[in-house]
C-alpha cells in the first residue's frame, strides 16, 4: 500500500508541476514540496525500518532520490524555500537535545566524553589533517602549492570533515527510543564536539590566511568567535529563562509559544550572526538543569518532533548532490574511510583511559560518525573564505558529507541496537508504570547513582 | 477546554496586547519611510517602483536562495550593509559573506543573492479603489529580498528589541490569565474579540512594519507556504462537517427554508455590498471585475462563524445550537460554491498558465482534484499508524500537498481541500475519531500562523477598504436579519434567540479564508479593497456580537465562545 500511495502521490507530483513549469507559483510550490516531502519521507522512513534501517536514512534517502540530483520533482528553489522549515527544525531538535543533556546524570560520564573528545575528536582531526596532506597529489587544487599553505588548508580541510551530528544523534536516540551511557556519552560529546569545531574552525581558517596571503586580522577574529559564541549562549541562556517562565507561569499554549520562540530563534538569531542552534541548545541545556520543568517542555517539544525530524532530514537529504559525488568519488572515500578510522580508534583510546564501561568503549566511535549541517555550512564557509581553490574543496567535504549522511546514521543505529541500549527508555517507562507508584518511586535510584551503577555494570 | 483555559492556550489577547505595545515600542525606533505613490493603472492597479538608494546593499551570493516568488508589496529598502569588520563571515549560521545557510549544500547557493538594490517600498496608490495589490507571489524574473546580516551596531538594538519582544510577550500571557484582567476584558466588551484569535491579524500587521523589522518581506514570502497550508487546513476541516447523512436527516421543507433563508442573506449582501462598491469606484456593474467583487463579498459574507452556535448551546439550547450549526452548514456549503464560480469563472489574469480551459471545465477540474486528493488522502489514512505524531504528520502532508497542488494548477486551496475534507468525512473507515483529534490539536496554531500572514500582507492604509467595510457589515446585518426574519413572519420555527444569534453572528474563519483565497488569485486589483472590508469586516462583527448579545438575558450570560471549525466540543480538546 505504502507503494503505491508513493506512486500515485510522485504521479500527482508530476502533473502539477507540470502545468506551469515557467512560473510555479513559490509559495504553492513550497506547500506541494512540504506536502509531498512529509508523506513520502515518512512512507519511505517506514520501509527502512522494516528493512532494519533507520527511519531517518529513509527520509534522507527520499529527499536525494526526490530532489533536484534524480527525478528533479523538487527542484533547487523548492528545496531553497524550505530551509525556512529546516531553520525552526534545528533550534527545535537543539532544544531537545539541550534538554537530553542532565548535568547531575551525566557527570560519571564526564571523564568519558571529556577523552572521547579530545581522542576521538580531536585526533581525528589531526589525522584527518595529516592524511589530505599525504594524499595532496589526489586534490588538484593542492598541487603545487607550497609545504606551509598544504599544511594549512590541510588542518582547515581537517577540521571541517571532522564535524559530527547533534541532529542525527537526537533524531536516532528518539527512533530507537536508547538511553544508557552509550547515548549520553555520544550526545555530550557530539554537544561539546560542536562547539569545539566551531573554535577551530575560526582558528584554524584565520591562520591559514595569514599563511596563504601574509594575513590575517586577529582582533576581529577574537571579537566575531566572542560575539558568536558567547552572544549565543547568552542568549540562549535568556531564552531559556523565559521559556521556564512561561512553562512554569502560563503552562498551557507553550508547543505554540516553544515554536514562536524557535522561530525566532532562527530567523533573528541568523541575522545577527549567532547561531540558532547554539542558542537553543543553552536554553535546553538551562531548562533542564536549573528548573524543575524541563520533562515539560521535553514533552511540548516531544508532540511535533516527528513532522520535525522527517522534513529537516528530507531536506538535508534533497540537497545533496550527487553529481559531486562522482567527480571526487576516491579522494572522498578515501577520507570518510580515515574519519571513520580515527574516530573508531580514538574514541576508544580515549573511553579506555576513562575507564568507561565496555559498551562505550566498544561503539562511542560510531556515533560521532554521522554528518549534517554544521559540516555543510562550514563546507560552504571554506569555499567562501578561500575563494581561489574553495569551490573545489568544498566539492570535496561535500561529498564527505554526502557519504556520511547516507551511511552512518544506518551504521550508529545498528549499534543501539547491539548494545542493548535501543528501546531502553520504553522498558524502564514499562516497569515504572507495571510497579505500584511507590514501588516505582522506592525502585528509581537517583540518577547519578543510577548512571553510576549501570556504568559499574556496562 | 473550558474558556479560562482556553485563553492560556490560545493567547490572542496576547497578540492584541502585545500588538499594542510593541507598537508604541517600535514607533520609539526608526521612523517609518515616506510613502511613495505610485500610479495605478486602471482597475489592475499597476504601481509604479521607485528604486531605493544603491547602498542598500544585499550580501553577495551567486544564487539567491529564494528566487521564488516574493511579496512585492512591501520591498523596503534598507542601508543595512552587510558587516564585513568580523571577517564578513558568520561560522555558525554561513551567513554574512559566505552567504551560506547552514544545511545549504548545492554548490555556491546561498541565502544570499546577487539581487542588487533594495526594491522599492510600495505604498498606497491614488486611486483609493486601485489599492496597492495584495500579492504573493512575485512575477518571473523579480528578484527577492534577501535576509540581511544585521550591521555590528544595530546588533545590541536588535538583541535587546528581540528580547524585551519575547518579555512582553511572556508578561501579556501572563497577564492575559488573571482573573483581573478578564474582568477588565468583559467589562470593555472585547472578549469575544480576543477570544477570536483576531488580534494576531494586528500582531502580523506590526510585526510586518518597517520599524519592527521581525517579519521582513523576506520572511512573509518564506511564509507564503503557511498561507496556503492555513487555507487548505480551513477547507479541510469545513469539509470534514459535511456530514452526508447528517443533511440527509433535514426534511424537505426545514431544507427549502434553510435554503431560502441562506439564499435571501446572500442575495441581500451582495446587493448591499456591490450598490456600494459601485458608487464609490464608479466601475461599471457590468464588468466582470465587479461582478467577481461582489461574488467574493457576498460569498465571504453570507459565511456565520461557528462559536454561534456554540454560543447557543452554552445558554442551553442544544436543540437551537443544532438548527443554527445545520444552517451554518448550509451557508458554508453556499461560500464554497460561491468560491468554486468565482475562481472557476473568474480566472486569474496571469496569461503564463499552460491549459487554456473554459470556466465549466476548472470547476470540474477543481472538484476532480479535490476528488483525487480526497482518495489519496483516504489511502493514507487508513494506512496502519500508531500514534499521534504520525497523524500528526499524515495529516500536516496530506493537507499541504492539497492545497500546494491546488495552487500550482491555480485552483481554489479552500475549494479543493474542503472536497477532500467532505469525502474522507463519509468514506467508511475508524480514523475519522483520530483524524478530527488531530485536525483540532493543530487547527489552533495553523490559523494563528495564518492570521499573522493575514495580517502582514494587510493594506490597513486603503481608506476605500474601511469604507466598504462599513457598508459590507451594514449589508450583511440586513441580509441576515432579513433571512431569519422571513420565515418567522410566515411562522417560522426560530425563536427570538436564534435570530438574534444569527443576526449578530461574527463571520468567522472561513470568510477570511475566502478573501485571502481572493487576494492570491486576483493581485494587483482592487481585492486590497476587498481584503480590507471583510478583515475588517470580521473584526467589527465580533465586537458587534459581544456588543449586540450582551443585554439578552440567555445569550449575553454565555460567555465567551471559541469559533472552533471542527466538530469535537471545546472539552475535548
Amino acid at each position: 500500500m505504502p507503494f503505491v500511495i508513493i506512486l500515485v502521490l510522485t504521479g500527482l507530483m508530476q502533473a502539477g508541476r507540470s502545468f506551469d513549469s515557467d512560473h510555479p507559483r513559490a509559495s504553492a510550490g513550497t506547500a506541494l514540496s512540504f506536502g509531498y516531502l512529509l508523506i513520502t519521507a515518512f512512507l519511505v522512513g517506514g520501509l527502512f525500518k522494516r528493512i532494519h534501517l533507520p527511519k531517518l536514512t529513509g527520509y534522507i534517502a527520499t529527499g536525494i532520490v526526490v530532489g533536484p540530483s534524480v527525478l528533479g520533482l523538487l527542484t533547487e528553489r523548492m528545496v531553497d524555500n524550505l530551509q525556512v522549515f529546516t531553520g525552526v527544525a534545528v533550534a527545535l531538535i537543539a532544544l531537545t537535545a539541550g534538554t537530553e543533556l542532565e548535568l547531575r546524570a551525566m557527570r560519571p560520564l564526564f571523564r568519558s566524553i571529556g577523552w572521547v573528545t579530545l581522542l576521538g575528536v580531536g585526533g581525528t582531526t589531526i589525522l584527518l589533517a595529516v592524511v589530505v596532506y599525504g594524499a595532496r597529489s589526489l586534490l588538484p587544487f593542492m598541487q603545487g602549492m607550497p609545504t606551509v599553505d598544504a599544511l594549512a588548508v590541510a588542518l582547515v580541510l581537517g577540521v571541517v570533515m571532522v564535524a559530527q551530528s547533534p541532529a542525527v544523534v537526537v533524531a536516532l536516540r528518539d527512533e530507537t527510543d536508547a538511553d544508557g551511557p552509550l547515548t549520553r556519552t555520544v550526545l555530550g560529546v557530539v554537544v561539546i564536539a560542536d562547539l569545539l569545531v566551531i573554535l577551530a574552525f575560526a582558528l584554524a581558517s584565520s591562520g591559514a590566511k595569514s599563511v596563504l596571503r601574509g594575513s590575517a586580522d586577529a582582533g576581529a577574529t577574537a571579537l566575531m568567535l566572542t560575539w558568536e559564541l558567547l552572544g549565543s549562549l547568552v542568549a540562549g541562556l535568556v531564552i531559556g529563562l523565559l521559556l521556564a517562565v512561561f512553562l512554569r507561569k502560563v503552562r498551557s499554549g507553550s508547543a505554540l509559544f516553544i515554536l514562536m520562540v524557535c522561530f525566532v530563534v532562527a530567523e533573528v538569531g541568523r541575522r545577527l550572526y549567532l547561531d540558532p542552534l547554539l542558542i537553543a541548545l543553552s536554553a535546553g541545556v538551562l531548562i533542564r538543569n536549573s528548573t524543575s520543568v524541563g520533562d515539560q517542555l521535553h514533552h511540548a517539544i516531544e508532540a511535533s518532533s516527528l513532522p520535525v525530524y522527517v522534513i529537516f532530514f528530507a531536506v538535508a537529504g534533497a540537497t545533496i548532490e550527487l553529481g559531486v559525488l562522482a567527480s571526487v568519488g576516491l579522494p572522498a572515500v578515501l577520507f570518510v574511510v580515515t574519519r571513520a578510522a580515527g574516530f573508531l580508534t580514538g574514541s576508544r583510546l580515549g573511553a579506555r583511559i576513562a575507564d568507561a564501561p565496555d559498551v562505550v568503549r566498544r561503539y562511542v566511535g560510531f556515533g560521532l560518525l554521522p554528518q549534517a549541517g554544521l559540516a555543510l555550512a562550514l563546507s560552504m564557509l571554506f569555499a567562501k573564505a578561500f575563494p581561489e581553490f574553495g569551490a573545489d574543496a568544498a566539492a570535496l567535504t561535500l561529498g564527505v558529507v554526502a557519504l556520511n549522511e547516507i551511511i552512518t546514521p544506518a551504521l550508529y543505529r545498528a549499534v543501539l541496537v547491539r548494545s542493548g541500549e535501543a528501546g531502553a527508555r520504553s522498558r524502564a517507562d514499562d516497569r515504572s508504570s507495571d510497579q505500584p507508584e511507590i514501588l516505582a518511586l522506592a525502585s528509581t535510584p537517583s540518577p547519578p547513582e543510577s548512571l553510576g551503577q549501570r556504568d559499574a555494570e556496562g | 477546554m473550558g474558556s479560562t483555559a482556553w485563553r492560556f492556550a490560545n493567547p490572542q489577547w496576547l497578540g492584541l496586547s502585545l500588538a499594542v505595545v510593541l507598537t508604541a515600542f517600535g514607533a520609539m525606533g526608526e521612523p517609518l519611510p515616506e510613502k511613495v505613490l505610485g500610479e495605478p493603472a486602471g482597475d489592475a492597479g499597476e504601481v509604479t517602483e521607485n528604486r531605493a538608494p544603491e547602498s542598500a546593499t544585499r550580501p553577495s551570493g551567486d544564487s539567491g536562495i529564494a528566487d521564488a516568488g516574493r511579496l512585492t508589496h512591501v520591498l523596503g529598502g534598507s542601508d543595512d550593509a552587510p558587516d564585513s569588520s568580523a571577517g564578513g563571515s558568520n561560522l555558525l549560521t554561513g551567513v554574512g559573506d559566505a552567504g551560506a545557510d547552514a544545511l545549504t549544500v548545492r554548490g555556491e547557493q546561498g541565502r544570499g543573492s546577487d539581487a542588487g538594490a533594495a526594491e522599492p517600498r510600495e505604498t498606497l496608490a491614488q486611486n483609493p479603489v486601485a489599492a496597492p495589490p495584495l500579492q504573493l507571489d512575485a512575477p518571473p524574473g523579480e528578484t527577492p529580498e534577501v535576509a540581511i546580516p544585521v550591521p555590528v551596531r544595530e546588533r545590541p538594538e536588535l538583541v535587546i528589541k528581540t528580547l524585551l519582544g519575547l518579555v512582553m510577550l511572556l508578561a501579556l500571557a501572563y497577564l492575559g490569565g488573571h482573573r483581573r484582567v478578564q474582568d477588565l476584558e468583559e467589562k470593555l466588551g472585547i472578549s469575544q474579540l480576543i477570544t477570536s484569535g483576531l488580534p494576531f491579524v494586528a500582531l502580523g500587521l506590526f510585526a510586518s512594519q518597517p520599524a519592527v523589522g521581525i517579519l521582513s518581506d523576506k520572511l512573509i514570502a518564506d511564509l507564503g507556504p503557511i498561507l496556503r497550508l492555513g487555507l487548505g487546513w480551513i477547507g479541510f476541516i469545513v469539509g470534514f462537517r459535511f456530514n452526508a447523512q447528517r443533511l440527509a436527516l433535514l426534511s424537505e421543507g426545514r431544507a427549502s427554508v434553510i435554503a431560502q433563508r441562506v439564499a435571501l442573506a446572500f442575495l441581500a449582501i451582495v446587493g448591499g455590498a456591490s450598490l456600494v462598491l459601485l458608487i464609490h469606484s464608479k466601475r461599471d456593474a457590468a464588468e466582470p471585475t465587479f461582478i467577481r467583487d461582489a461574488l467574493i463579498l457576498g460569498t465571504a459574507g453570507i459565511v456565520t462563524a461557528r462559536s454561534t452556535a456554540r454560543l447557543l448551546e452554552r445558554a442551553g439550547g442544544a436543540g437551537s445550537a443544532v438548527l443554527v450549526s445545520t444552517i451554518g452548514l448550509v451557508e458554508e456549503l453556499a461560500a464554497m460554491m460561491g468560491l468554486l464560480v468565482v475562481a472557476a469563472y473568474f480566472r486569474p489574469g496571469s496569461s503564463e498558465a499552460n491549459w487554456q480551459l473554459p470556466g465549466t471545465a476548472w470547476l470540474l477540474l477543481t472538484l476532480g482534484l479535490g476528488v483525487v486528493i480526497g482518495m489519496v488522502v483516504y489511502a493514507v489514512m487508513l494506512l496502519r499508524t500508531r500514534g499521534s505524531a504520525e497523524y500528526m504528520v499524515l495529516a500536516l502532508g496530506s493537507i499541504s500537498f492539497a492545497a500546494g497542488m491546488a495552487g500550482n494548477l491555480q485552483l481554489s486551496p479552500v475549494v479543493v481541500c474542503c472536497v477532500a475534507g467532505a469525502l474522507l468525512a463519509n468514506f467508511p473507515g475508524d480514523y475519522k475519531e483520530r483524524l478530527e483529534r488531530t485536525l483540532l490539536k493543530l487547527e489552533r496554531p495553523i490559523y494563528l500562523l495564518f492570521l499573522i500572514v493575514v495580517g502582514a500582507l494587510w493594506r490597513v492604509d486603503d481608506f476605500s477598504g474601511w469604507i466598504l467595510m462599513l457598508a459590507f457589515v451594514g449589508a450583511r446585518l440586513l441580509g441576515k436579519w432579513l433571512g431569519v426574519n422571513m420565515r418567522w413572519q410566515a411562522g417560522g420555527e426560530l425563536d427570538p434567540h436564534q435570530r438574534k444569534a444569527l443576526v449578530f453572528a461574527p463571520m468567522g474563519a472561513l470568510a477570511i479564508a475566502i478573501v485571502v483565497n481572493a487576494g492570491i488569485f486576483y493581485p494587483g486589483e482592487s481585492i486590497s479593497t476587498i481584503f480590507t472590508a471583510v478583515l475588517g469586516g470580521a473584526i467589527l462583527t465580533e465586537i458587534v456580537v459581544q456588543w449586540g448579545l450582551r443585554k439578552d438575558p440567555v445569550l449575553g450570560g454565555s460567555g465567551v465562545v471559541r469559533d472552533n471549525l471542527s466538530n469535537l466540543p471545546e472539552g475535548r480538546s
